[in-house]
């Protein structure tokens, strides 16, 4: 015990001076606004802004790595606290009568046992999602090998759907307009506007979750009539272990994407850590382990859904080159999968020689197919670009694969490889390594990075047509100021502009008329990213990819990405949490501002000491599950009590700072820079504070009633 | 084709005149064309005297009575645009030139205040002209484009019927979304 204690005091020492660093003005809000029992202990001081400290992100993000330390840690601290009666946070005054205040409200779970409909539209969970955190910690062929045990189901019945076209909506100046209007209207909104208009009334709500308009909004989205949003890859994280994706979300007026108001927001991070990105196309992305395997999954990042491609059978030592993209005709989704393989020419041959053998996956099908060896040799560094229901690669010189031809497509409908002829003047070979392809604005592009200072961009702009290769934009670098790295672009705006990033570090959007830059600055942008364009859809996956046409059950776990507004529907590790409780865990992160970022490091630092912290909490490990499962709680912090402050909050910290906990009642709001904690849910469920700036807390009697549950487990024990 | 005059009477009985050509832009006046039953005038009794003007106005512009090109860019008619065995640059140009005119033409004629916004957009549903359909239908659509859930109220006088702790759940959310204010 003393050893823990101990820990937990070295913790939260270190957790002071972290928090010092970060800002010191607000590192009391917490004592004075989180403590519901009295703390006789001065240790508690210590504590407070521990657990604040506990609560950031970036903290949870280790968890995730294969470690747990992040949880070890936490468990250290809970199993102390709920052994311990003098520094117990006092479950007796907490009620425990009415654990799921929020559950009508938040409960993702629409349908009942039965499979019915609920009725209860206001599941924001489902196309608002918030960071999507998976904690995946079983093997993944276990996931596999599993039916699915998550199967998400429509966002509205047509039952509902047909009984509310009925229905006159009421959205004001507009319930006089005929419905097809109204949904016309809404379709064309980004879907950061949809999200918002969720807020705006019930009825606009509800039509945002009907059915025919998440596919008109997905139509619409495809066909470009709505800006793409970016999502970010980030690289080369502080920890190195985790690439999360970022979404760009921008609805401004008139698509220029610059201004305050568009933040990068971490959306979610795969149940990989690795992870590259094999493509995005008409709202679902793809993703793939970086060595041997090639695409694993597929993914909706905007409604945190994403299912597991089965492990295919073939493995490579050399390059994979993988595609993803949709063929329009048979309304299926393809990923491709090239394998290069050496060919044992016989004794005596030196150069190695390759292959290159093909195989396709269909979403709707669920099956690896081969398609034999492909003809050309293409470069696989690069994602392939997708126009045209083909997707189209360079070609590359491999060992003894000769190379003929310079830009090849392969056909997703017919399966077939065809040569796209190049711009004039470009033959393969000599310069081919320095030549990139890209679409904006709907057309094939080719980037010629040939020059020492400057990028020029041919466009193909009848698409087949070799005579229609234009060089439409020649971008130098003098205008720029800065000397070296490179332009990637991205996509073409409405205002003319290009949008393209810059070494990886930097947004910037080009006129092509003045020939000037200008820095594209949002919030939260991680130090070095690949950017994606990505059309959001709220179509979910199960429709998007043809599941519900082809059969029942599928041969592959349909999953989501935990995905909730804030912290954490605590009935979910409730409700699943004895068959898995480890799997679903989540919590919400965002807007890192520098404050954010030194926290970043320093939740680094508090993880080793998490790590330390694990060694004492080991032995209890047992029972630590149930408290994983509904762990964003940690976070935030049984603040204040007693002197062991302990348990868990959690969730989120940000800019702005709001930051909620669940799971031991004591919710967290942190104010600004995410440091203060303010308010707790205690007792009835649900209370709010306000820290400085908008910072509003709460707590949950959800996660208290399981974590009583694991209390009381220990206490058997 | 000659320009036959159409007479279309709006909702309060009054009546306007218009080209059989312009009025083919839109659907349900073309049905109507062609199905015969052209009977002096066409009562429209979902139009007001108001509002039919301004859809004439439209009609004219992308009907093709007015100008040589029977080409739209954005109107409803779909571009029946043969393919070309080349690239035609200059037709490209042309074309560019032809939509910028049209784009400005839009601009002139869509301003006007919301009260008519809604009732060109039932008008345009009603006679089923697409393009105008388009072009409202985008403009309210740019009216929420971007705005916070207030203000998308107050464009659209909408009250919101949640209750008081929905509406605290729906705070969050849409300050989660909409962060402008959080970097003053």
């Amino acid at each position: 015990m003393a050893g823990r204690r101990r820990n937990r005091s070295k913790t939260g020492e270190s957790c002071n001076k972290g928090k010092e660093k970060v800002k010191e003005d607000q590192s009391h809000t917490i004592s004075s606004n989180n403590a519901p029992v009295k703390q006789k202990n001065k240790e508690v001081v210590a504590e407070g802004p521990c657990m604040n400290i506990e609560s950031y992100p970036q903290y949870f993000g280790y968890e995730d790595s294969d470690s747990d330390y992040g949880f070890d840690y936490a468990y250290g601290y809970g199993y102390e606290y709920s052994s311990d009666s003098d520094y117990g946070f006092g479950f007796d005054d907490i009620d425990f009568s009415n654990p799921f205040t929020y559950d009508d409200f938040i409960d993702p779970f629409r349908y009942d046992e039965g499979g019915n409909y609920r009725g209860d539209y206001r599941h924001w969970a489902e196309i608002i999602p918030y960071p999507f955190r998976h904690f995946h910690e079983e093997e993944e062929d276990e996931v596999e090998g599993k039916d699915d045990d998550y199967t998400y189901m429509m966002a509205v019945t047509q039952k509902d759907e047909d009984e509310q076209v009925e229905k006159p909506i009421n959205i004001g100046v507009m319930s006089k307009l005929p419905s097809d209007v109204v949904f016309d209207i809404l379709s064309r909104l980004p879907i950061k506007t949809l999200a918002r208009c969720r807020c705006v009334c019930k009825d606009m709500c509800l039509i945002t979750h009907i059915r025919r308009f998440i596919k008109m909004h997905h139509d619409r989205a495809i066909q470009g009539d709505i800006p793409p949003s970016l999502l970010l890859h980030a690289r080369y994280c502080v920890d190195e272990l985790r690439s999360d994706i970022y979404l760009v979300q921008h609805d401004t007026r008139d698509d220029n994407l610059d201004g305050r108001a568009v933040v990068a927001n971490p959306r979610f991070f795969p149940p990989k850590n690795e992870f590259e990105v094999v493509g995005s196309c008409n709202g679902l992305l793809c993703l793939s382990e970086p060595t041997y395997c090639g695409p694993r999954f597929v993914c909706n990042p905007v409604t945190g859904e994403y299912i597991w491609l089965p492990r295919p059978k073939k493995h490579t030592d050399f390059d994979i080159v993988s595609g993803f993209g949709y063929d329009e005709l048979a309304d299926e989704f393809k990923v491709v999968r090239m394998l290069f393989r050496s060919i044992d020419l016989g004794f005596g041959n030196v150069t190695p020689s390759f292959k290159l053998e093909g195989e396709v996956y269909s979403l709707s099908l669920g099956k690896w197919r081969d398609i034999g060896d492909v003809p050309y040799a293409l470069r696989g560094k690069a994602s392939p670009a997708f126009l045209n229901g083909a997707l189209h690669w360079m070609t590359d010189e491999y060992g003894s694969l000769n190379v003929p031809e310079l830009i090849v497509s392969f056909d997703l409908g017919r399966e077939e490889f065809q040569v796209v002829p190049p711009p004039p003047g470009f033959v393969p070979g000599w310069r081919s390594h320095r030549l990139n392809l890209g679409v904006l604005g709907g057309l094939l592009c080719l980037f010629d990075y040939s020059f020492d200072r400057r990028l020029e961009i041919w466009v193909m702009k009848k698409y087949g047509v070799k005579g229609s290769w234009t060089k439409e934009y020649i971008i130098s670098r003098k205008g720029f100021g800065r000397d070296s790295g490179h332009f990637i672009p991205l996509r073409l705006m409405k205002n003319g502009k290009l949008l393209l990033s810059y070494n990886g570090e930097y947004l910037v959007s080009y006129d092509p008329v003045t020939k000037t830059f200008k820095d594209i600055r949002i919030r939260g942008l991680p130090p070095r990213f690949e950017a994606i364009t990505h059309a959001g859809s709220l179509l979910p996956l199960r429709n998007a990819i043809g599941l519900a046409k082809s059969r029942d059950r599928f041969n592959f776990s349909f999953r989501k990405w935990c995905s909730v507004f804030f912290p954490i529907p605590a009935h979910e590790s409730i409700m699943y949490g004895d068959k898995k409780p480890s799997e679903l865990s989540l919590q919400k992160e965002e807007g890192a501002s520098n404050a954010d970022k030194m926290f970043k490091d320093f939740g680094a630092f508090l993880n080793l000491l998490g790590k330390e912290m694990n060694t004492c909490g080991r032995e209890s490990r047992g029972s630590s599950v149930r408290g994983r499962g509904k762990g964003r709680g940690r976070g935030g912090g049984g603040g204040g009590e007693g002197g062991s402050a302990s348990v868990s909050g959690s969730g989120r910290g940000r800019g702005k700072g709001r930051e909620s906990g669940s799971g031991s009642g004591n919710g967290s709001g942190s104010g600004s820079g995410s440091v203060s904690v303010s308010g707790n849910g205690n007792g009835n469920g649900r209370e709010k504070g306000r820290g400085r700036g908008r910072g509003r807390g709460r707590g949950r009697a959800g996660g208290r009633s399981t974590l009583m549950e694991w209390r009381v487990k220990d206490s058997k024990k | 084709m000659s320009s036959t005059k159409i007479f279309l009477k709006s909702s309060d009985d009054k009546t306007f005149e218009i080209d059989e050509t312009a009025a083919r832009a839109s659907e349900t006046l073309k049905n109507i064309i062609d199905g015969g039953c052209l009977d002096g005038v066409i009562p429209l009794p979902n139009v007001s005297s108001n509002i039919l003007p301004k859809v004439i106005e439209y009609c004219k512009k992308h009907g093709g009575d007015n100008g040589s090109s029977k080409k739209i860019a954005n109107g409803g008619v779909d571009k029946d645009k043969e393919i070309l065995p080349d690239y035609d640059e200059e037709e490209d140009k042309r074309e560019k030139v032809r939509v910028d005119e049209l784009k400005k033409w839009e601009e002139e004629y869509m301003d006007f205040d919301q009260q008519v916004l809604y009732d060109l957009m039932l008008a345009a549903n009603y006679l089923h002209i697409k393009g105008l359909l388009d072009l409202t239908v985008e403009k309210a659509a740019s009216m929420i484009r971007g705005r916070t859930p207030d203000q998308i109220r107050e464009n659209f006088n909408i009250n919101s019927d949640f209750t008081p702790e929905e509406e605290e759940e729906m705070i969050l959310i849409e300050d989660e979304w909409d962060d402008e204010w959080a970097f003053d």
